[in-house]
């Protein structure tokens, strides 16, 4: 006869299951209902039997192989069900999430430049952050994911940026808008799997140069259409500013600068963020402010 | 070739969950976590499927009527009411017969070229024939 689960193993049984039952959120609602009590029951027996079998240890083991299936299966079966929001929520998303890539975006450079101007030896918070963590021996292993977590936030202000030209994209269908789209989800991509192999800085600014370029033709499409429910010219604008402000090193390398740009190079700097800060803001406000029918004539009927 | 053989072959290779599953449906109904340990136990441990697999296959299984839901149990009194069983459907026993055939003629060509340790004859299975 087994013997009964120690009280330390009872509660962890009761934690995975209320735990299980929330990641099971990760799967397609059609998915959970017809699925999620089976599901749960499966595992609900799997980790009775692994406690009173080897006690936590066994329960451990289960969440092992159990973790990264759902994960797996979840992104597989959402991506299957494809977006399940109507288009105007997913556009006001969108909206949201450029605002606050706007909000980090600019806590970004002020952190990373113009704090580095302002005070004499100022290295940058995240840069600290991000080069002291190799000097500490135990963490040396975790290292490359620890930072790649940590610096990963250069890339938030770029995938929320993303959305919003992903829902600017998806208010119509024409092939522009798709290449436009597919040029602002290649930035983060190519930056965010590169970024352990190679230089930051060249990936940042090729990401950059991406996302600028997605945001000129979607600007293009955005004029055309008439597409935001006002300042249509926003994304052309922030997209011009974007490869300006990205490629101003080649340019500066190419083209002769005026002396008094080089002497007020920090009020240049400032002023661009701050441009690039309002504009960004500016059209997650249009984005989040958008109303159904806006114009209705390009908006694709919902699905 | 009738379209059933068209069907079924349409549906070749299976993948190595959706086999494990018809294997361990093959020797009888089943509910879900029968069917892990089922199929845990057919290959000695190798093969351990999440909850997530489990139910993403039966889906598409269902979907394809490789499976069907069982409203009998073995013994209600002893069961859980809320457990729901799977079989075999004859177009799922087909089918996992033809992968069966399929997957014997490459471990023949696998003895016949000499990638498998001499284990005696190797099991001879005509192409395009079925065991």
């Amino acid at each position: 006869m087994r013997k009964p689960p120690s009280p330390p193993t009872r509660r962890m049984l009761t934690c995975s299951l209320a735990l299980y039952r929330l990641l099971l959120l990760a799967y397609p609602a059609s998915f959970r209902r017809t699925y999620g009590a089976e599901m749960l029951q499966v595992f609900r027996t799997g980790c009775r039997q692994a406690a009173q079998e080897q006690g936590v240890w066994g329960m451990l083991g289960v969440w092992l192989s159990t973790f990264p299936d759902l994960v797996i299966t979840a992104f597989a079966e959402r991506l299957k069900e494809g977006p399940t929001m109507t288009r105007l929520w997913l556009i006001r998303t969108c909206g949201l999430l450029t605002l606050i890539g706007a909000v980090l975006f600019s806590l970004l450079m002020l952190d990373g430049e113009i704090g580095s101007r302002l005070i004499p030896g100022y290295p940058g918070l995240l840069n600290v952050l991000g080069n002291a963590l190799p000097l500490t021996r135990p963490v040396a292993g975790p290292f490359v994911l620890v930072q790649f977590v940590l610096l990963g936030i250069f890339f938030i202000p770029a995938l929320s940026f993303v959305f919003g030209t992903l829902g600017i994209w998806l208010l119509q269908r024409s092939w522009l808008g798709k290449i436009a789209g597919g040029l602002a989800l290649l930035g983060p991509l190519v930056s965010g799997f590169l970024w352990l192999f190679t230089h930051a800085s060249a990936l940042l600014l090729t990401a950059l140069v991406l996302l600028g370029l997605g945001l000129l033709l979607c600007g293009v499409l955005t004029l055309r259409f008439r597409l935001l429910p006002r300042w249509n010219a926003l994304p052309l604008l922030l997209g011009l500013c974007l490869v300006a402000y990205s490629l101003r090193l080649v340019i500066w390398a190419l083209i002769p600068v005026p002396d008094f740009v080089v002497q007020h190079y920090s009020f240049f700097a400032t002023g661009g963020y701050l441009v690039l800060f309002v504009l960004w803001g500016c059209l997650g406000v249009a984005l989040w402010a958008r109303k159904a029918g806006q114009p209705a004539q390009v908006v694709p009927s919902v699905r | 070739m009738t379209s059933l053989d068209r069907e079924t072959e349409a549906l070749l290779p299976l993948t190595p969950a959706v086999f494990h599953i018809l294997l361990a449906l093959a020797g009888g109904e089943r509910h879900g976590y029968g069917i892990m340990q089922e199929a845990e136990a057919l290959t000695q441990g190798q093969i351990r499927l999440g909850p997530g697999t489990l139910y993403r296959s039966i889906k598409q299984m269902l979907a394809a009527h490789l499976i069907e839901a069982s409203d009998e149990r073995p013994d209600p009194a002893l069961d859980d009411e809320r457990r729901r069983y799977y079989r075999l459907t004859p177009f799922g026993q087909r089918v996992a017969q033809a992968e069966a055939a399929r997957l014997a003629r490459l471990v023949g060509l696998a003895h016949e070229r000499r990638l498998l340790p001499d284990s005696g004859p190797a099991p001879f299975v005509p192409l395009g024939g079925t065991l």
